[in-house]
C-alpha cells in the first residue's frame, strides 16, 4: 500500500510535466478503486464498471478534445500497455497488505488532492490544469469508496464536468491559439 | 421517494423566489434571444440548470444534493460561454476551475458527515450525532466539515475572498443568464445548502458563527467598495451581487430570530431586484448597444419602461423605504443591534449607501442627463422583456407594500424552519 501511496503520488507529479504518464495513473487508480471497492469494502461490481468507463471517457475526452492541440507534443503513442503492466504489478503487490494498513488511504487521497490543487493553482497549460482536476477527482473518488458506498453517481457528475471542461479548453484553444493562460488573460479578475 | 424528498418554510421560501425569477427570465428571453440561431440549445440548459437548481432545495439526501448542485453549475459553466468568444469562455473556465474545486471540498464534507453518522440521509445524519461515542473526537470532525462546507459553498454563493469569478462570469454570461446566475444560482447553490447543513444537520455554533460574521463583513465592504467604481454596468451589479451576498451571511452569522429572518427576507428580496437590475442592463445593451455607463446618457425619454424599472429596483436594493430591500436590512440591522454588536450593524448601514453609491451612478450616467447623440435612435424594449421587467418591478415595490403578509406567511415559516435546529 505505501508503495501504491508513492507511486500514485509521483505518477501524478510525473503527469504534470509530461502527461504520456496520465494513462498510467488512470490504469493504477482505476484499478485501485475497482479492487478496493470489490473485495475489500463489499460494495457492488457495479461501481467498479462505472469506474473502468468512466476512466475511458476521460481519457477518450482528453485525448479527443485537448491532448492533440497542446502547444507542445504532448500526446503519448505507446504509453498504454506499459502503464497497465505496471498498474497490475503494483496493485497485486498493494492489495495484499491493504487491510493490515487502514489509514494509509487516507495520506493517500490527501496527497493526491494536494498535488492535484498545486497543479490547478500553479500550472500555466490549461491541458495540465485540467489534469490537475481529474487528479483531485481521483482523490475524492478514492475517499467515498473508502467511507462508503454510492460512489458511482459522484464519479459520473465528475466524468459530465471534465468532458465539458474539456471541451471548453478546445474551445478557448481555437479562437485564442494557445493554451497558456498568462497568455491568454483579458479579464481583470 | 419520501426519504430522497422533502419541503418545510425554508425549501417554499426558495422555491417561490427561484421559480418566479426563472419564469420572468424566461419571459424576457422570449424576447432577448428572438431570431437567435442557438436558441435551443439556451433553453435546454436553462432549463437543466433548472432541475439543478429545484433539485438542490428539495433533496433531503448529501449525494443528491451534491448531484443536483453538479447539473446546475455544469449548465450554469456552460450558459456563461455561450456567447462563445474569448473573453466568454475565459471566464467559463475560470467559473470552472474555481466552481470544480469547490464541489470536491463540499464531497468531502459529505462525505466526512456519512463516515461520521453512517448516512448520507441529512434527517438522519442529524439525529445520528449526538450518538457518537466520542465528543471530541465528533467535535473536532464537525469543525472540519464546518470549514470545508464555508470554503467549499463560500466559492460557490462568492463571498470575499473566493469571490474572483463572479464579476467576470456574471459580466460574460447573456443578460438572462446572469439575472439566473445572481439571483438564484448563487444562493440556492450556496447560501441555501450551506445553511441548510448548517443549520439542520452540524448545528450552528459559536466558532461558525464568527466565520460567517467575518465572511459577511468583509463582503459587504469589499463588494460595496469595488462596485462604486466600475463603468460596466453588469460588473458594477456583480460586485453588488457580492456586497448582498454579504448581508445575508451576515443576518444567518447572527442566528438569532431578527437576523435570520432579515437574511431569509434579503434572499427573497435580492432575487428579485437583482435579477431586474441585470435585465435592465440587458436591456440597455440590447437597444444603445454598450453597457459602458460613459457611451450611455439621456435614456430615460426613450426607454421609459427600462427607466421606470431599474429606478423601483435601485431604490430596493438601496434600502430606501417603503421599498422591499429597507425591510430586510431593517431586520439585520435590528438584528445586530439585538446581538449587541452595534459595529456590525454599522457595517451594514455604511454597505447599504455604498450601494446607493453605486447605483445612483448608473441611474445618473445612464437614465438622466443629457441624451447623447449617437443614442437619438434608440426606442424601447420588445413587449416580453418590458413586461417581464415591469412585473419584477411590481413584485420589488408590492412586496414591500404588504410586509405583514410576506413575513407571517413565507419569511416566518423558513426562519422557524431554520432555527429549529438539528433534526429539522
Amino acid at each position: 500500500m505505501l508503495i501504491l501511496l508513492i507511486i500514485l503520488i509521483v505518477l501524478a507529479i510525473a503527469a504534470f510535466e509530461s502527461p504520456k504518464y496520465l494513462y498510467s495513473l488512470y490504469a493504477l487508480a482505476a484499478m485501485g478503486l475497482v479492487i478496493g471497492g470489490y473485495f475489500i469494502l463489499n460494495s457492488s461490481p457495479v461501481f467498479g464498471v462505472i469506474q473502468i468507463v468512466a476512466m475511458a471517457i476521460i481519457v477518450f475526452a482528453l485525448k479527443t478534445y485537448l491532448l492533440e492541440k497542446a502547444d507542445e507534443k504532448i500526446m503519448p503513442q505507446n504509453e498504454i500497455l506499459p502503464g497497465l503492466v505496471a498498474a497490475a504489478l503494483v496493485l497485486l503487490l498493494g492489495v495484499k497488505i491493504y487491510p493490515l494498513l487502514t489509514f494509509l488511504p487516507s495520506l493517500e487521497i490527501l496527497g493526491l488532492f494536494l498535488v492535484g490543487l498545486y497543479a490547478v493553482v500553479k500550472k500555466r497549460n490549461l491541458a495540465r490544469m485540467i489534469i490537475g482536476i481529474v487528479v483531485m477527482e481521483l482523490s475524492a473518488d478514492l475517499f467515498l469508496s473508502v467511507v462508503g458506498e454510492r460512489s458511482g453517481i459522484i464519479t459520473l457528475a465528475g466524468v459530465g464536468a471534465v468532458v465539458l471542461l474539456a471541451m471548453l479548453v478546445s474551445m478557448l484553444h481555437e479562437k485564442a491559439g494557445t493554451l497558456d493562460i498568462t497568455k491568454i488573460k483579458e479579464l481583470k479578475g | 421517494m419520501s426519504d430522497i424528498f422533502m419541503i418545510d418554510g425554508f425549501s417554499r421560501l426558495m422555491l417561490i423566489a427561484a421559480n418566479a425569477v426563472a419564469f420572468f427570465v424566461l419571459l424576457y428571453s422570449i424576447g432577448y434571444l428572438k431570431g437567435h440561431a442557438k436558441k435551443l440549445k439556451y433553453y435546454i440548459l436553462f432549463f437543466l440548470m433548472l432541475i439543478g437548481i429545484n433539485g438542490v432545495i428539495l433533496t433531503n439526501d448529501l449525494i443528491a444534493m451534491f448531484f443536483f448542485i453538479e447539473i446546475g453549475t455544469l449548465s450554469a459553466y456552460a450558459l456563461v460561454a455561450f456567447a462563445d468568444g474569448k473573453r466568454e469562455l475565459e471566464a467559463s473556465i475560470k467559473y470552472f476551475f474555481m466552481g470544480e474545486i469547490a464541489s470536491l471540498l463540499i464531497l468531502f464534507a459529505f462525505g466526512l458527515i456519512y463516515a461520521s453518522t453512517g448516512t448520507f440521509n441529512m434527517k438522519e445524519a442529524a439525529l445520528n450525532f449526538p450518538l457518537a461515542s466520542l465528543p471530541q473526537a465528533t467535535a473536532g470532525i464537525k469543525g472540519l466539515i464546518a470549514l470545508l462546507l464555508l470554503i467549499g459553498f463560500g466559492v460557490k454563493s462568492a463571498a470575499v475572498p473566493f469571490h474572483s469569478w463572479l464579476p467576470d462570469a456574471h459580466t460574460s454570461a447573456p443578460s438572462p443568464v446572469s439575472a439566473m446566475l445572481s439571483g438564484v444560482i448563487i444562493k440556492v447553490m450556496g447560501i441555501y445548502a450551506l445553511m441548510r447543513i448548517i443549520f439542520n444537520v452540524i448545528g450552528m455554533t459559536p466558532e461558525i458563527s464568527t466565520a460567517m460574521l467575518g465572511l459577511g463583513v468583509v463582503s459587504i465592504l469589499v463588494g460595496g467598495i469595488l462596485a462604486v467604481g466600475q463603468f460596466d454596468m453588469k460588473r458594477l451589479m456583480a460586485y453588488s451581487s457580492i456586497s448582498q451576498i454579504g448581508y445575508i451571511l451576515l443576518g444567518f452569522g447572527l442566528a438569532n430570530p431578527l437576523g435570520v429572518m432579515g437574511a431569509l427576507f434579503h434572499i427573497f428580496n435580492h432575487a428579485f431586484m437583482k435579477s431586474l437590475l441585470f435585465l435592465n442592463a440587458g436591456a440597455v445593451e440590447r437597444m444603445a448597444g454598450s453597457r459602458d455607463l460613459r457611451e450611455l446618457g439621456g435614456l430615460s425619454k426613450k426607454m421609459p419602461v427600462t427607466f421606470v424599472s431599474s429606478l423601483i429596483a435601485t431604490f430596493s436594493i438601496s434600502g430606501i423605504p417603503p421599498f422591499n430591500g429597507f425591510w430586510s436590512k431593517l431586520y439585520i440591522i435590528v438584528g445586530c443591534a439585538y446581538a449587541g454588536n452595534l459595529g456590525l450593524g454599522l457595517v451594514a448601514v455604511i454597505g447599504s449607501l455604498l450601494t446607493l453609491a453605486s447605483f445612483l451612478r448608473v441611474q445618473k450616467y445612464a437614465f438622466f442627463g443629457e441624451l447623447k447623440e449617437n443614442l437619438t435612435g434608440v426606442k424601447e424594449v420588445p413587449f416580453f422583456m418590458g413586461a417581464s421587467m415591469l412585473l419584477l418591478a411590481i413584485i420589488c415595490f408590492g412586496v414591500g407594500i404588504m410586509l405583514p403578509y410576506v413575513m407571517q406567511f413565507v419569511v416566518g415559516p423558513a426562519a422557524s424552519a431554520v432555527l429549529g435546529g438539528v433534526g429539522l
